[in-house]
């Protein structure tokens, strides 16, 4: 077996790498021609992923509704309310407990593969993840299946890549593949899978990311509707939208705008509470499901991922009232807070969609109310909240409105869609730096996208491109012998090294000392050590951009390196800017 | 602090030309405001802007000075040094140790600096003499910089009798000319203005004389100025 797997494994790498017959072509149309190949190969294991991922996607999307199904005609009665308890629970006890996975939310998670390495997606993840959700949801946990299943797809490309043995550039396009395949399996929305993984997941638009992250999107989809049938997520049936509701979805966006905001800030609020509950994530786990499933005693429709309340909203909207609509946002928004923050097992994608259509069916319901002409009907602006919500929660405009148009092929309600999304996402972004995923990793500096300043330092070695063709000098050197060195020195300036630990005490510069050099009275009078200036010593150790600010601060053209208090080398302004440049060409696409 | 920067005040704090700044601003890429066709910047934003996109920004005074070069020939720093230090009569005749420390106990620091100053001035003096000859010495720290000294100084000290140096001419040392000074370039400046003057031929004969400290500054004029 471990033969036919090398042996295809060669033949890719040849493939990939060999150079193409030269004949009559020039150099640049040789590249693009391997470019070619490469594009096709990675679009090929596009395919592959995508059907995996499609099948992974509609395997847990049905498993969660047997599941849910089974415990709903089970019959418990008032025990119910044991069932989330139970499922996170167990769900957690077993990521935790037995697969080892300590990671954090999912689409975070993957995020995180995609800047930091794809190491951070390890095959067990694919597992953890698919139950654990599978377990969280299927009891009732007020969460979705889409940030898991990211996390699952994003895994199984990361896991391909690694089996194939490509290098980490092609690892993380698979791992947006895997991606792009899951959310358009679950969904059964192309577009969105495609939008999803390039705005929220890459953050870069070029040839490789989004040719076979298509071919992922449309064969995970294809997958999905053999499977299940060309179903879609919600059923609207909207006769129109007229001027003045137009303009009140910018209200809306607003709205929904604030609520994401207070949304992701909730979760915050409910990981430090429950962290403080017990040691053990599997109780907290229980303890917020028992809270959950407390919450579903009162009112069942808040349970789950909640998909079938969105769509009683969307076509039978007459039949509720404003107050159950407004109760239900705030009992949806608690529950699914508690759930994600007590360390169950989903993502917000789903709670996102549900809240936002409560709170856009309230808005509607409201605004019909009002002696205004020609508002549209409620379920228009349940859509549109979904949009915004989205939107705003996930700072993805694109992702808001195609998820939305798509979900519902809705194209009718594109306009409404795309002002409310563009809004919410003004008051979103004047709050959070960046979106549920991305604030905690821009907030401790570890969002590094590529083809950044940030991405560039973050991966120069500072060792690498020490300078090395200088004199050391003794501190106690005699200005008389330092004639002889400064002779034959290539650079005007000489490191003072410490004899006892090796560090570097400082720097004497040839400028300063020149005027001196030949006056024989100071012979005998100067040592290196009293004419040497201290410079600031960079750690090797120590982020590259701290490094810089030391340039900066000190004016000096060249600093001295030390590790562990031994002198490795000077770094010079100079030789960083060529490597950086040299860096910039390679990096950027 | 102004609220308002001018592109000059800019230029200062980003270390850039002032075309570039031009430049940033009609590309868009800096928030400015323009008042009659000048470009104001608003402190706050800008600071939080370079924040944003980790442009290192000078913390210091906005109108921060460079140094001013010393230039090697004007002896008025070296005057300014040299009354911070101040011109002492001990008796001497002891070995060169006790002196020292005697002399770093004229030093307007505390005991603690005082003692910094002496182990390294030991230091240096182990190494090699710092006697120049014909009774005179130039003592100094071995490695300045890592004394915490507020300014620069030269002390001068005369003594009735000699203490033994280790001079390369044998001769014992009657004056001694103490350097304390933090900064390379002009540690190198002063140690060479006073090695010029102490080797006139006419030195010895003058400090036999134990002149006060004007007559040592007309002496050190003439020679220099």
């Amino acid at each position: 077996m471990s033969s036919f797997i090398k042996y295809w494994r060669n033949k890719l790498n040849t493939f990939l790498t060999h150079g193409v017959p030269a004949g009559e072509r020039q150099l640049l149309s040789r590249f693009q021609a391997v470019s070619a190949r490469e594009a096709l190969v990675m679009m090929t294991a596009a395919l592959v992923l995508g059907i995996a991922a499609g099948i992974l996607s509609v395997g847990l999307n049905w498993s969660v509704h047997a599941l849910r199904e089974f415990s709903q005609n089970l019959g418990a009665g008032w025990l119910a309310i044991l069932f989330p308890a139970i499922g996170a629970g167990l769900a957690v006890f077993m990521i935790r407990s037995m697969m080892k996975d300590f990671s954090g939310h999912g689409v975070s998670d993957v995020i995180t593969a995609m800047t930091i390495g794809s190491e951070r997606l390890p095959r067990r993840m694919i597992f953890s993840r698919f139950f654990g959700s599978l377990f969280t949801v299927g009891s009732g946990g007020s969460t979705g299946l889409e940030g898991p299943i990211v996390c699952v797809g994003g895994a199984v490309g990361a896991v391909s890549g690694r089996w194939l043995a490509m290098n980490e550039r092609r690892r993380k396009l698979l791992i947006g593949y895997g991606v792009a395949g899951a959310v358009a399996g679950i969904f059964n929305a192309p577009l969105t899978g495609l939008i999803f993984t390039l705005e929220i997941i890459v953050g870069e638009w070029s040839i490789l990311t989004i040719l076979p992250t298509i071919i992922s999107a449309v064969s995970a989809t294809e997958i999905s509707r053999i499977l299940m049938g060309n179903k879609i997520a919600f059923y609207q049936d909207i006769a129109g939208f007229s001027f003045v509701s137009l303009v009140a979805c910018v209200g809306l966006g607003i709205l929904t705008g604030l609520i994401s905001i207070a949304f992701v800030r909730s979760l915050g609020f409910w990981e430090n509470l429950f962290s403080g509950v017990n040691k053990k994530p599997w109780v907290r786990a229980a303890t917020g499901g028992l809270l959950v499933g407390l919450l579903g005693w009162q009112m069942p429709e808040v349970l789950s991922e909640g998909y079938d309340v969105t769509q009683k909203f969307l076509l039978e909207s007459s039949d509720y009232a404003l107050v159950f609509v407004l109760l239900f946002v705030v009992l949806k928004f608690l529950a699914c807070g508690i759930t994600l923050g007590s360390g169950g097992v989903g993502g917000v994608f789903a709670p996102s969609l549900v809240i936002g259509s409560g709170v856009g069916l309230a808005y509607g319901m409201i605004l019909g109310k009002l002696p205004i002409e020609g508002v549209a009907e409620e379920a228009a602006f349940s859509l549109a909240g979904m949009a915004g919500m989205v939107t705003g929660v996930m700072h993805g405009p694109l992702t808001g409105i195609f998820l939305v148009m798509e979900s519902t092929r809705g194209y009718s309600m594109i306009l409404p869609l795309m002002l409310t999304a563009s809004s919410a996402m003004v008051i979103s972004s004047f709050f959070e730096v960046g979106s549920v995923y991305t604030r905690d990793m821009i907030s401790k500096g570890n969002l590094i996208r590529r083809g950044t300043d940030r991405y560039l330092l973050h991966y120069m070695n500072i060792r690498d491109i020490l300078d090395q063709d200088f004199n050391t000098v003794d501190p106690d050197l005699l200005l008389r012998d330092f004639i002889p060195i400064f002779q034959q020195a290539r650079r005007n300036y000489f490191p003072v090294i410490d004899k006892e630990n090796g560090s570097c005490a400082g720097v004497v510069f040839l400028d300063d000392v020149r005027p001196y050099l030949f006056d024989k009275t100071l012979h005998e009078l100067v040592t290196m050590g009293s004419i040497m200036r201290m410079l600031p010593v960079i750690r090797l150790n120590e982020p590259i951009s701290q490094a810089l600010d030391q340039f900066e601060n000190s004016d000096a053209w060249s600093l001295p390196v030390e590790e562990d208090h031994r002198f490795l080398g000077m770094l010079s302004k100079s030789t960083l800017f060529n490597h950086y440049r040299r860096e910039l060409q390679i990096q950027s696409s | 602090m102004a609220k308002w920067l001018t592109i000059s005040d800019v230029q200062n704090l980003l270390h850039v030309p002032e075309s570039t700044i031009q430049r940033w601003v009609r590309q868009g890429n800096l928030p400015c405001t323009e008042r009659a066709g000048k470009f104001y910047f608003n402190r706050e934003i800008l600071l939080s802007w370079a924040e944003a996109k980790e442009i290192h920004v000078e913390k210091k005074d906005l109108s921060r000075k460079k140094p001013s070069r010393i230039e090697k020939h004007k002896w008025q720093e070296l005057k300014k040094a040299m009354e911070r230090g101040g011109l002492h009569q001990l008796e001497g005749g002891s070995d060169w140790k006790t002196l020292f420390r005697e002399a770093t106990g004229l030093l307007n620091y505390d005991t603690t600096i005082q003692n910094q100053v002496f182990e390294q001035l030991v230091q240096r003096e182990e190494l090699s003499s710092t006697a120049l000859g014909n009774g005179i010495a130039i003592p100094h720290p071995r490695i300045p910089m890592k004394l915490e000294l507020r300014e620069s100084l030269v002390l001068s000290l005369f003594l009735n009798q000699p203490v033994d140096l280790r001079a390369a001419d044998q001769k014992p040392v009657y004056s001694l000319f103490f350097l304390l000074s933090c900064e390379a370039r002009e540690h190198l400046q002063f140690l060479s203005q006073i090695a010029k003057v102490l080797h006139e031929p006419s030195m010895p004969e003058f400090i036999n004389k134990h002149p006060n400290q004007e007559q040592l500054f007309e002496q050190f004029h003439q020679v220099l100025a």
